[in-house]
């Protein structure tokens, strides 16, 4: 184990910080670094082991759409991703909160037309239209993960984040008090929205 | 005066019966929304649409007002005709408010709090005629659909397996169901009440989720029972596979009840009827035909509890044993392909264009023929078997 906590330990930590529970998901090698970081947290969240990615996917909108929670899922880069795809587009369709966590080829292979590597925020810029991020330094991560989440609530929306594997082995480091740095916060509170006693604006009825 | 109620609505159960009982108004639910409302309410009409009950079409098609609250339900042509009836939506998100009928008021916020603020406003409707109607209907719909399901099909009926479940449904149950027919019998034979909760693809519709949400349902409810319908043709693209991850988990679960119904007709049946109706073309059996697959034995290989049903007078008790079995079973039962899902309001020209595709040689014209003709004489027949 490293001494310090990496990217995908501290990935790991703010899930349960977010009381995230259970990420369906399926392992490959775009995302080792986050398996290994879950066998250094005793499991926690559940990993729960799908036949493929598509089902993870599916098995994240049912959660959602069964307990109002946020639904998370994971897959290695390249084919993993794409095998997602179909179950987040469910969540679009029927407006369910789920966030998909992916693995992409190190950043120094990117560009190189490297093994599994193919271009996910293009890929996700449709199914992922509310918010899509890759986390190219570790003082991105809580915020990117933390929009990620809220963002997901908010918009009742599917959401995802990307995250090299290179840089899921990378020592954790916080964002500080500085300039270019954009520090997060957990949790969110939703109001009850309620329509004006007067109507005040839009066009008059007919 | 007609609601539509859609799985925004589902905090606003008992604002939604106040402003019903207060406007003497039916209340239709689209395929999301099944869960919002109990189906024990008399003025509760079912769903709506291609899935949907006569009495939910009646509705739209005659009443004087339409209220949406947290619906995108996308079927306009199953919505009053345009200056029909004057139209106000709730929803939550501005971004899909006020599109599929031209309403005249859009109201942003939650529906419960929008219900509530809306209510001092309205006057209770004393003339109770429309409402009378509407209960009246729904009455007779659900005798229909009793008889529609005791017509005796080869070798079982599918809408059976679905009514018979609904009496037994236990009120804390979670009910999934995948794409293709097995939605349209879940859509309109399942009466849902107490907490009960269902949901399947809504809008994208695809082909496999029933059994992964069968599974995110057991993650997220452990405690509760689960239901999954799915029909062969998901079950072989990918919940064949997904049994293995029930059989990975199932012990972790405090109530390892998953009961998982396969519809065992050999035929992407959906699409193969969707056929017939839309295209007037006979069945291509190239395409639609499914080979023979054991689920039930797939299942016990991994084990997990199987039963086999091919006979309608086995299914009560099939249902009672997988609802008290110790673990995860899955019910493979062997339904007719020839069971027509008729829309509520089927038209002359669907029908004709049916008929025309049995004439063209659909290899299954025989059977088709026989059972549309005695189901649809259910829905003309109320309580007649």
């Amino acid at each position: 184990m490293a001494s310090k906590p990496t990217v995908a330990d501290y990935l790991l930590e703010r899930l349960r910080a977010w009381d995230v529970e259970h990420v369906f998901a399926y392992a490959g090698d775009g995302i080792n670094g986050i398996l290994a970081a879950w066998g250094r947290a005793e499991n926690k969240p559940q990993f729960v082991q799908a036949r493929h990615e598509e089902m993870a996917a599916f098995e994240a909108v049912g959660y959602a759409k069964f307990t109002g929670r946020v639904g998370v899922c994971m897959a290695t880069s390249g084919p993993g991703a794409i095998h997602l795809l179909n179950g987040l587009y469910d969540a679009k369709l029927d407006h369910v909160p789920v966030v998909a966590i992916v693995g992409q080829t190190s950043r120094s292979a990117m560009g190189g037309s490297y093994q599994q590597e193919v271009d996910l925020l293009s890929l996700y810029k449709d199914v992922a239209s509310e918010y899509v991020q890759m986390v190219t330094v570790p003082e991105q991560l809580p915020n990117v993960l933390d929009r990620a989440i809220r963002t997901a609530l908010a918009e009742r929306a599917p959401t995802a984040i990307i995250i090299p594997s290179d840089v899921q082995e990378l020592e954790y480091s916080a964002p500080s008090h500085a300039f270019k740095m954009v520090p997060s916060s957990l949790g969110v509170d939703w109001p009850t929205a309620s329509p004006n006693d007067e109507r005040s604006s839009g066009p008059p009825m007919s | 005066m007609a609601i539509l109620a859609g799985q925004g609505a589902r905090g606003a159960r008992h604002e939604l019966e106040e402003v019903a009982e207060l406007l003497g108004a039916g209340i239709a639910k689209p395929l999301l929304g099944k869960d919002v409302l109990s189906d024990e309410l008399p003025y509760v009409t079912g769903s709506i649409g291609l899935l949907g009950t006569r009495p939910s079409y009646e509705m739209m098609m005659h009443c004087d007002t339409l209220l949406t609250v947290g619906s995108s339900f996308p079927y306009t042509q199953f919505l009053p005709e345009f200056g029909q009836a004057r139209a106000v939506q709730i929803d939550i998100d501005g971004k899909f408010i006020g599109m599929r009928y031209p309403y005249e008021v859009n109201l942003v916020g939650d529906s419960a709090a929008t219900l509530r603020a809306l209510m001092p406003h309205l006057k209770r409707k004393e003339d109770r005629s429309w409402r009378e109607a509407i209960e009246a209907g729904v009455a007779g719909w659900w005798q229909s659909m009793d008889a529609e399901a005791e017509v005796a099909a080869d070798p079982v009926n599918p809408m059976l397996v679905f009514r018979e479940l609904s009496a037994r449904l236990p009120m804390d149950a979670i009910v999934t169901a995948d794409s293709g027919s097995s939605a349209n019998w879940y859509a309109r034979q399942l009466r849902f009440r107490g907490q009960m909760r269902g949901s399947l693809s809504g809008n994208l519709a695809t082909m496999g989720p029933g059994v992964p949400y069968g599974i995110g349902a057991k993650f997220g409810h452990p405690d509760r029972p689960v239901i999954v319908f799915a029909g062969d043709g998901a079950m072989q693209m990918n919940g064949l596979a997904e049994l293995i991850t029930v059989k990975h988990y199932w012990q972790e679960w405090a109530d390892p009840r998953l009961v998982i119904a396969v519809l065992h007709n050999n035929d992407l049946n959906q699409v193969t009827w969707e056929m017939r109706a839309m295209e007037g073309s006979p069945k291509f059996t190239e395409s639609q035909r499914l080979p023979d697959v054991s689920y039930e034995g797939f299942a016990r290989s991994l084990g997990l509890h199987g039963i086999a049903v091919d006979d309608p007078g086995d299914l009560g008790k099939a249902w009672e044993q997988a609802l008290a079995a110790d673990r995860p079973t899955v019910l493979d039962v062997r339904t007719d392909p020839d069971v027509p899902p008729i829309p509520p309001h089927a038209t002359f020209e669907q029908m004709k264009d049916a008929a025309t595709a049995m004439l063209k040689g659909d290899p299954n014209r025989w059977g088709v023929i026989k059972e549309g003709v005695m189901t649809k004489a259910r829905e003309v027949l109320p309580g007649q078997s």
